[in-house]
């Protein structure tokens, strides 16, 4: 459930980039980061975990409007999967309110995909969240590789493999250009705005 | 002083929500964190939500506000006001969250935790000391001083008080055929007495307490916590004094330990088999109706024998006490004929949650008093195994 901040007259709202490791999540925030640079409020904060970095910024997005007289200030994170980052994990994955989901396209990391998936499902099982029930969007990431010889998993295939039962929105993406990230985030947004709405009654 | 604007407990809150919380709120004060492991609290200082200075124990800026990620047992509480110290700390808030959390997960952070057996201290043989960040003074009626070297009680003799530390250090010492014993030292906060007090009978004193610096304690109205003790549930006031009896052989068993009187094998467990630690759950008391068990810590070079239980002894521990023995850090062993009955733990919870303030830290004293006096006997143990070799 989101933040209200009533000093600031502002909703929280925390999505959350999860994913296999070297997947593209950082370079997903980073690109929003770049690119949205008039709307971020704060400093990109970043924290060296092993293999991976945790990242986390907060903007207020343009074109979300009010909702009930309040601003929606979004606060972007990835999170570490490893295992013993379970501190780090349980403070992100706290009160998250989307997950976007940043699949790898190469084949040969399908398997990891997969895993990553499932362990997602695990770890918002642990926070009481089901994974069919929070605002979920999947990124089908570099496809631009696909240019460069690299054998990458067609988008029917990682359909079959992750978005079977989950049936939620993906988006084809190349974070490295910027290709998808921001319709990626969009479509996160307004499912989870649509959740909130319907959460909060409004 | 400013208001106090938000308090609680770090089990409910940890420290990155509540830095989260004070930050986004855009408070300015100083929030103390008071740990049980902790002879002082550790502070962090807000301006507009942001941290400026931190101190805890012997770190100062960045580096205290890293420690204290460590503190996950205790208090918390934030209070508002102008804030006039010198500004150590400009990192981004959530950057000093994320990055105190990794540094607990990739360990580099130390847990702030009860002395363990396997640390290496200082000095492993040195007694373990005994205080509380909190000095509880709701049934103080009375105080007295000691100068550094005077009695405060002698053991074998009789007597019904129960003091609390205001000021001062003390021992606690038992007579061992080798000498003086000194199990634990106490400081401000701890007890000194015991819940026997309450029994309206005859009690004799189990250790002399000596002061070692001049010392002032705080006679506690033990009548009135007679009263409180007389109303409970007999099965909360047959916990209370089970927990006392297991201190009794706790404290048995370190004197053992002293004289060196124990080890080789253990009789008692020559019948007996260990009960396999996933029935053993976490959070369950049991009490034995027949049968009898035993308690054990398995030490890398030997096993302590801590208690031997009989009917009437509880096995396991209610979750509202740490006493560091089952089902995480001793072994259970069981004679074939054990059986136990299960404790209906709500109504025990919901019991020990209303009761005064002063008798429920009497009764943490005696939880921290088992493990202490538990690690003391393990660190005896040791020592004698490497005497052998």
């Amino acid at each position: 459930m989101a933040n209200i901040n009533l000093k600031a007259r502002e909703i929280e709202v925390k999505i959350v980039y999860y994913g296999p490791g070297r997947g593209g999540k950082t370079t997903n925030l980073e690109y929003i980061f770049k690119t949205f640079r008039k709307q971020v409020t704060g400093e990109m904060v970043s924290t060296r975990t092993e293999g991976d970095r945790t990242l986390f910024f907060d903007f207020l997005p343009m074109g979300l409007g009010k909702v009930k007289g309040y601003d929606i200030r979004v606060q972007l994170y990835t999170v570490p999967g490893q295992v013993k980052y379970a501190s780090t994990r349980k403070m992100v994955l706290k009160d998250v309110d989307g997950v976007i989901f940043v699949a790898d396209s190469i084949k040969a990391r399908r398997m990891k995909n997969m895993e990553s998936l499932k362990d997602l499902h695990l770890n918002l099982k642990d926070y009481g969240i089901s994974i069919l029930k929070i605002p979920l969007v999947l990124q089908f990431n570099k496809r631009d590789l696909a240019e460069e010889g690299i054998p990458l998993l067609s988008v029917s295939q990682m359909e079959l493999d992750m978005n079977r039962q989950l049936k939620v929105p993906s988006v084809a993406a190349s974070a490295i250009t910027g290709d998808g990230v921001g319709p990626t985030l969009k479509a996160c947004l307004k499912l989870t705005l649509q959740s909130l709405k319907t959460q909060m009654g409004w | 002083m400013g208001n106090v604007a938000l308090a609680g407990s770090l089990g409910f809150l940890g420290l990155g929500d509540i830095l989260q919380l004070i930050g986004s709120s855009g408070g300015s004060g100083v929030l103390q964190i008071f740990s049980p492991y902790a002879h002082e609290p550790g502070s962090i200082y807000f301006s507009k939500g942001n941290i400026i200075h931190a101190h805890a124990l012997s770190a100062n800026g960045l580096d205290a506000v890293y420690a204290l990620f460590g503190w996950l047992e205790g208090d918390f509480e934030f209070q508002e006001r102008q804030m006039s110290v010198q500004k150590t700390i400009t990192a981004n808030r959530m950057e000093i969250i994320l990055d105190g959390l990794r540094l607990i997960d990739d360990g580099e952070t130390k847990i702030l935790g009860p002395p363990t057996l396997e640390k290496t201290g200082s000095d492993p043989m040195a007694p373990p000391i005994i205080r509380r960040h909190f000095v509880d003074y709701t049934y103080v009626v009375d105080e007295e001083f000691y100068g550094a070297g005077d009695k405060v009680t002698q053991e074998k003799r009789h007597g019904n008080w129960i003091w609390v530390v205001l000021d001062g250090t003390l021992d606690i010492i038992k007579t061992t055929p080798k000498g003086p014993l000194t199990v634990t030292r106490v400081g401000p906060g701890a007890f000194i007495g015991s819940v026997t007090s309450f029994l309206f009978q005859e009690n004799t004193r189990k250790a002399t307490v000596e002061a070692i610096t001049d010392a002032q304690l705080g006679i506690l109205d033990s009548q009135r916590m007679a009263h409180e003790f007389a109303v409970l549930s007999n099965e909360m006031r047959s916990y209370i004094l089970n927990l006392d009896r297991r201190l009794n052989q706790v404290t048995n068993a370190c004197m053992e330990q002293f004289i060196q009187a124990g080890g080789g094998t253990i009789k008692a467990l020559q019948d007996k088999r260990p009960i396999p630690a996933r029935e053993l759950q976490e959070k369950k008391l049991s009490k034995i109706q027949f049968g009898s068990a035993c308690i054990v810590r398995e030490i890398e070079n030997g096993r302590l024998l801590l208690a031997s239980l009989g009917p009437g002894d509880y096995i396991g521990e209610a979750p509202f006490l740490d006493i560091g023995h089952e089902p995480h850090q001793a072994s259970v062993y069981a004679s074939g004929s054990l059986k136990t009955s299960e404790v209906d733990l709500k109504p025990l919870c919901e019991e020990y949650e209303d009761l005064s303030l002063t008798l429920r830290n009497l009764i943490e004293n005696v939880a921290v008093n088992i493990s202490l006096t538990t690690n003391a006997a393990g660190n005896f143990l040791k020592r004698n195994r490497q005497k052998i070799r």
